[in-house]
């Protein structure tokens, strides 16, 4: 039962928990695709969106989920130079509690920023991505996108690509994934997919991308920051884009009803080829659609609403 | 003054032999010791009695990594609380690190520390001078003068010297001079951008790590410096595995180096980051339990000469906000004796009087100085220290002016219940 808790991380939740969530979101597609897409669900309750790093995919889907429920919320942007970032988090935690909010949506570029404002405010916090640590909305939307598309979780082969080691969606897809019986393979290049990582989450690690997508009901490629290059683990994109790049010859050696997908926003011609963008396979965009009616499950919730 | 501890433990004691003794304090020095019973109060009528029953008593205890944060950043620490922390502890001697503004690379900084010490410190203080000028790494420091000015000790505190050719004069420099030249190995390459140590933890929390390998490769290289000058040379606080086989290996080979481990390594692991509690945020991070282990078995068996406390007293500004933005470093004084002699309730007894001596004669040979032996004649640097005194870690139990330690509001066993420094009573608990 995740109702009334925070939403800190997919640590710890169960395959029932999951389905729940998503059972719930269900019903909130169906919502959105109404002409009148609102319900009354948390009408005069106010929700915070703090986003400490930009976004647009994220704060957009999540003001629209906060919308449909009909919450009242409103959107801090913080830029900054990111020293002080972490020094105003403390001053940013008193004022969100005192100005009596129900629940503080928030994207920081420090690990753990949701689990400090959670030992220090009232409202319930829901991560929207915290460092390399988590993005546990995304693996909810990734797993509605697979459930959906397979009519099942259990025993998906899931083929994870890129840049692992930097991606806190990879980590919350990594849980999730084994926490509802997943089989996951990870691959990339050894800097940025390392052993010591696939160990650590008792995952695959294959020595190749192809290898890796080999049979895979799913394929999901990360995206490649580009200052990785600065820090010295890639020698070039042009060498990443060649190795370990995903193009539609290589989306042949999955299932024949494997699909790819991406939690955006895509760098084209890097992890993924332009020719994969308009393949039938491709469900980036699904992603999308799912990922407001997750962020009104959780919501939903998170405020104290009981699972359908 | 004097005063009369009676029926005391001697934990210094080999073998973990029970032996009890009583102690007559004259002014500054031991005058009498005996087995317990043989002084009887009644011959010393003016003297302040201790029954230290059921209570240890060590003689000399030295804390060889504690920042007093003073001159320069006084509101995390300062002369005056820093020892205060220290006595309610049970340390008696600490080595103040020189990481300071002004930087203690010039006389007139530690002639400053000096008489402030004099004035307000409550234990004894032992003062190192910085390595390099400015501690910057660069050029040496001036070792004569800061010897002259009272240094001990030579070191850059928590910044190790990565440039090798420097590292290798200064030690050069330092051999005529008696000074210790202490190295705090990390390579910086390695350990940049790094929070905490590199492993399945770093992993799943999402937290950049830094590898093993900086402090093994860092070490190595100190080490066969070590070697070829012959310099004495201290290095620590250490906490892998392989740093303690390397250590272990170089005194094998009749190498002169001391090294030492930091309390928090001989208890806690790198799980203790889940939950991202700035607190415990150690430079050098938090390892694997078999790390621990072997730092265990390091000062069990003597490759380790000293535990220190790695007393980095900071701030709410720098300490409570998220893991990776937040400063290195525990303030951690007053739990040093805790968790040392702690470790031997899950050790054989006859563990006691190494864990002892890693806390008193270890690390006063490291500084070159007479360990404080329990015997007429000695400076009276004593520590009354109740094994199974249990209490709490909170705001008014904390002497230190920071709190930044893992172990807030956790209960520990074990206090001193009273600290002599130089015959003088620096810290007593009122008898339960």
């Amino acid at each position: 039962m995740i109702a009334g808790k925070h939403m800190l991380g997919i640590r710890g939740m169960s395959a029932d928990e999951l389905h729940q969530i998503l059972d719930t979101a269900k019903g909130f597609v169906e919502i959105s695709r109404r002409p009148i897409k609102k319900v009354p669900s948390l009408r005069g309750r106010t929700v915070l969106n703090v986003f400490y790093e930009s976004s647009t995919r994220t704060r957009v889907s999540f003001e629209l989920a906060e919308k449909r429920l009909s919450a009242d919320s409103v959107n801090i942007a913080q830029s900054g130079s990111s020293a002080d970032k972490g020094e105003s988090l403390l001053d940013t935690a008193q004022n969100l509690d005192a100005m009596q909010c129900d629940a503080v949506v928030i994207r920081h570029a420090s690990s753990g920023a949701p689990h400090y404002l959670a030992e220090r405010i009232k409202a319930r916090i829901i991560n929207a991505g915290d460092g390399l640590h988590e993005h546990p909305t995304q693996a909810l939307l990734d797993l509605m996108t697979m459930r959906q598309r397979f009519g099942k979780l259990e025993g998906l082969e899931v083929a994870i690509v890129g840049d692992v080691l930097h991606s806190r969606v990879a980590r919350s897809n990594l849980l999730a994934l084994a926490a509802v019986g997943a089989k996951v393979r990870i691959a990339g290049p050894p800097t940025l997919a390392p052993h010591a990582l696939a160990l650590a989450f008792g995952v695959e690690r294959a020595s190749s991308v192809q290898e890796a997508m080999r049979g895979a009901h799913v394929t999901m490629a990360l995206r490649l920051q580009r200052e990785r290059m600065v820090g010295g683990f890639l020698p070039s994109l042009e060498e990443y884009s060649a190795a370990y790049g995903i193009n539609r010859a290589a989306l042949e050696g999955m299932r024949p009803e494997g699909i790819l997908m991406h939690p955006g926003p895509v760098n084209w011609g890097v992890e993924l080829s332009p020719d994969v963008r308009e393949a039938p396979r491709t469900v980036i965009l699904d992603q999308v659609e799912m990922g407001v009616a997750v962020r009104a499950a959780v919501l939903y919730l998170t405020l104290g609403g009981q699972p359908s | 003054m004097s005063l009369l501890i009676r029926n005391a433990r001697d934990v210094a004691a080999a073998d973990g032999a029970d032996k009890r003794v009583d102690v007559l304090v004259l002014g500054e020095r031991i005058e009498e010791v005996g087995p317990a019973g043989s002084i009887p109060p009644e011959r010393h009528p003016g003297a302040e009695v201790v029954d230290a029953t059921g209570r240890w008593l060590l003689a000399g205890t030295t804390d060889l990594w504690t920042e007093l944060r003073e001159p320069g950043f006084e509101w995390e620490e300062d002369v005056a609380t820093g020892t205060r922390a220290a006595a309610a502890g049970g340390v008696t001697r600490i080595l103040a690190i020189p990481d300071t503004t002004p930087v203690m690379d010039h006389a007139e900084a530690l002639i400053a520390l000096r008489r402030r010490v004099d004035e307000h410190g409550a234990v004894a203080v032992s003062l190192a001078g910085t390595l390099t000028a400015q501690a910057a790494g660069k050029q040496l420091a001036p070792v004569a003068e800061l010897r002259r000015a009272g240094a001990v000790a030579l070191t850059d505190g928590a910044r190790w010297l990565a440039d090798a050719a420097v590292m290798r004069r200064a030690l050069e420099y330092s051999t005529d001079f008696g000074l210790v030249v202490m190295s705090s190995p990390l390579e910086p390459s390695l350990a940049h951008g790094g929070v905490m140590r590199e492993g399945p933890t770093s992993l799943r929390l999402g937290l950049r790590g830094i590898p093993r390998v900086a402090e093994e490769i860092a070490l190595a290289r100190d080490l066969a410096l070590a070697a070829e000058t012959r310099a004495r040379m201290h290095v620590g606080p250490l906490a892998t595995a392989n740093a303690v086989e390397l250590v272990r290996a170089a005194k094998a080979a009749g190498v002169d180096v001391t090294a030492s481990c930091a309390a928090h390594h001989l208890v806690l692991t790198d799980e203790a980051v889940v939950g991202y509690g700035a607190s415990t945020k150690l430079r050098p991070p938090l390892g694997t339990d078999a790390d621990r282990e072997a730092l265990v078995a390091g000062v069990l068996d003597g490759t380790l000469d000293a535990v220190v406390s790695a007393h980095a007293p900071r701030g709410v500004l720098v300490k409570d906000t998220t893991f990776d933005q937040a400063a290195f470093g525990a303030s951690g004084v007053e739990t040093l004796l805790p968790l040392v002699l702690g470790l031997g309730r899950s050790l054989p007894a006859r563990a006691l009087s190494q864990l002892v001596h890693v806390l008193t004669a270890g690390p006063a040979r490291v500084l070159g100085l007479e360990p404080v032996r329990l015997a007429a004649g000695a400076r009276a640097d004593l520590t009354v220290y109740d094994p199974s005194r249990a209490w709490t870690v909170t705001r008014k139990t904390w002497r230190s002016k920071s709190l930044n330690t893992p172990w807030l509001g956790r209960a520990l066993t074990g206090a001193a219940v009273a600290t002599l420094v130089g015959g003088r009573v620096v810290h007593q608990v009122e008898a339960k």
